[in-house]
């Protein structure tokens, strides 16, 4: 028999924890309950693995090539042994010591020596410094440099695959392509996008040109309209790539069934799906 | 003298456990397999979250080269090596989702808790990704498609409750017990020898 809904039993308790959702009343209930039954810990586990799996149900993509070469090659930078502390140290010599007699006659000239040395260190060592600053404030600026370079070739490199990837999509057989323009020719006059569909995937990408870049509190949302007499059906959220592309999984196979129109609206991602925001974007339909 | 354990060779058909073992020994190439095994779903994972190739990829050589370089985070007694990787690649996907309309961060509780399980044998450690994905769609596609889609909201987008609740029109109360309910549900559908005692 169920419980009544303001009475969770543990193992709710226990999916509320995994989903997030516990109130702070809860929590504590969780807390006492797992003081009292210790298995709830394998619940927790159980209850976890089961959620973690959800990916498993989607349509799987393939990462560029060039990631897994990056991940090695820092694997193997991490696996070399640290440096050896010890090599600094004097090491093991075979040359035969001075002996103590002839040491000796040297003893009242090192005080005189040892500072005449000294004065010598110090003033090789501050123009060492000082060179040793010059050299690391280059080497610091070409790093600089080369990071920037090296961040921007990885940015451009992504971008490249992506819109491979995107084009790959678009060429499979059986794709459907759909040409958006503009819903407010005023504002986005040269906006155009292109979206590819493929009944029975639910992978969705988009090419975009002049499409607005958009703010970090703001989304594109696709609607499909499946026929002129039905309401749109919410179809997932992006934002595109630098180059205008984006890729998602629509929340619905019924969106990618060959619907009669797409449109694209901008919303807050906190918006709800049961309405959109202002039109951006339609399809003839 | 004692002799010193010979790391284990790993190949293609090396189970999860004997890879990781191969990367506690510091093998590259455990890493490599391990990357060729499970990369394209926790890509997949980090792209459905953030939307975006260049972070998801991020998130992807962070999963990899944290495992690698603090392996002592993987506890396999406490879940299967892809369900970690799976969490990890989630929990690092919301935190940047998060991070880009600066909501807080909370996806940091699973390994503390499950710090506690004793020892936990994973329903499907031992088939293949593709009897894996089999066995989820199936086990899906017997939760409603509310239900299905209120799973799939929670674990993909960060929404919290409230806020699936308000975007959806539906009373929070409903949303939370709902997603319990249907939680429970997909746990018994992956493990049909399961019965739970606490029901």
């Amino acid at each position: 028999m169920n419980r009544p809904t303001n009475e969770p039993n543990p193992t709710d308790l226990v999916a509320g924890y995994i989903l997030d959702n516990l109130s702070p009343e809860e929590t504590d209930r969780l807390n006492q309950a797992l003081t009292e039954t210790p298995t709830l810990h394998t619940e927790i586990a159980a209850l976890g693995e089961a959620f973690s799996l959800l990916p498993y149900a989607m349509p799987t993509l393939t990462p560029s090539k060039h990631l897994k070469s990056k991940i090695l090659s820092a694997a193997t930078q991490s696996k070399r042994p640290p440096i050896d502390v010890t090599a600094t140290n004097p090491k093991p010599s075979n040359v035969v010591p001075i002996n103590s007699a002839r040491r000796r006659q040297w003893n009242q000239w090192i005080p005189a020596i040892s500072t005449g040395i000294a004065a010598v260190a110090t003033v090789a060592l501050g123009l060492n410094q000082l060179q040793l600053s010059r050299q690391s404030q280059q080497t610091v600026a070409l790093q600089q440099k080369l990071d920037t370079t090296n961040t921007e070739l990885t940015r451009l490199r992504s971008e490249l695959q992506t819109s491979q990837r995107t084009i790959a999509l678009s060429t499979r057989p059986g794709t459907q392509t759909y040409a958006l323009t503009s819903a407010s020719p005023k504002n986005t006059p040269s906006a155009t996008a292109q979206i590819f569909t493929k009944p029975g995937d639910r992978t969705i990408a988009i090419i975009a040109q002049d499409l607005p870049k958009i703010r970090d509190n703001q989304i594109y949302r696709l609607w499909a309209v499946a026929n002129p007499k039905t309401s749109p059906m919410y179809c997932g959220e992006f934002r595109q790539n630098d180059s205008g592309t984006a890729q998602w999984i629509a929340p619905n196979a019924a969106c990618t069934q060959t619907p009669s129109q797409l449109l694209i609206t901008l919303d807050a991602p906190t918006d709800p799906t049961t309405s959109a925001g202002p039109l951006v974007m339609k399809s003839l339909s | 003298m004692d002799s010193i354990p010979s790391p284990p060779i790993v190949n293609e058909q090396s189970t999860d456990l004997e890879i990781f073992l191969a990367i506690q020994a510091r093998q590259v190439k455990a890493l490599d397999l391990l990357y060729d095994r499970y990369s394209k779903l926790v890509y997949s994972t980090a792209i459905a979250i953030l939307n975006n190739v260049e972070e998801a990829e991020d998130v992807i050589q962070e999963t990899f080269l944290r495992l690698w370089q603090h392996n002592e985070i993987y506890q396999p007694q406490r879940g299967s090596l892809s369900s970690f990787l799976i969490t990890l690649t989630r929990s690092r996907s919301l935190n940047r989702l998060r991070s880009r309309s600066a909501t807080q961060q909370k996806l940091h509780r699973i390994q503390t808790l499950s710090d506690c399980v004793s020892h936990y044998n994973p329903p499907l450690e031992f088939v293949t990704l593709e009897e894996r994905s089999h066995k989820v769609r199936e086990a899906l596609q017997q939760l409603s498609d509310d239900d299905r889609q209120l799973l799939e909201t929670a674990y993909y987008t960060g929404l919290s409750q409230s806020e699936i609740a308000t975007r959806d029109g539906i009373p929070l109360g409903t949303v939370k017990s709902r997603a319990r309910q249907a939680l429970k549900k997909l746990r018994t559908l992956l493990t049909p020898s399961f019965s739970s005692p606490l029901l």
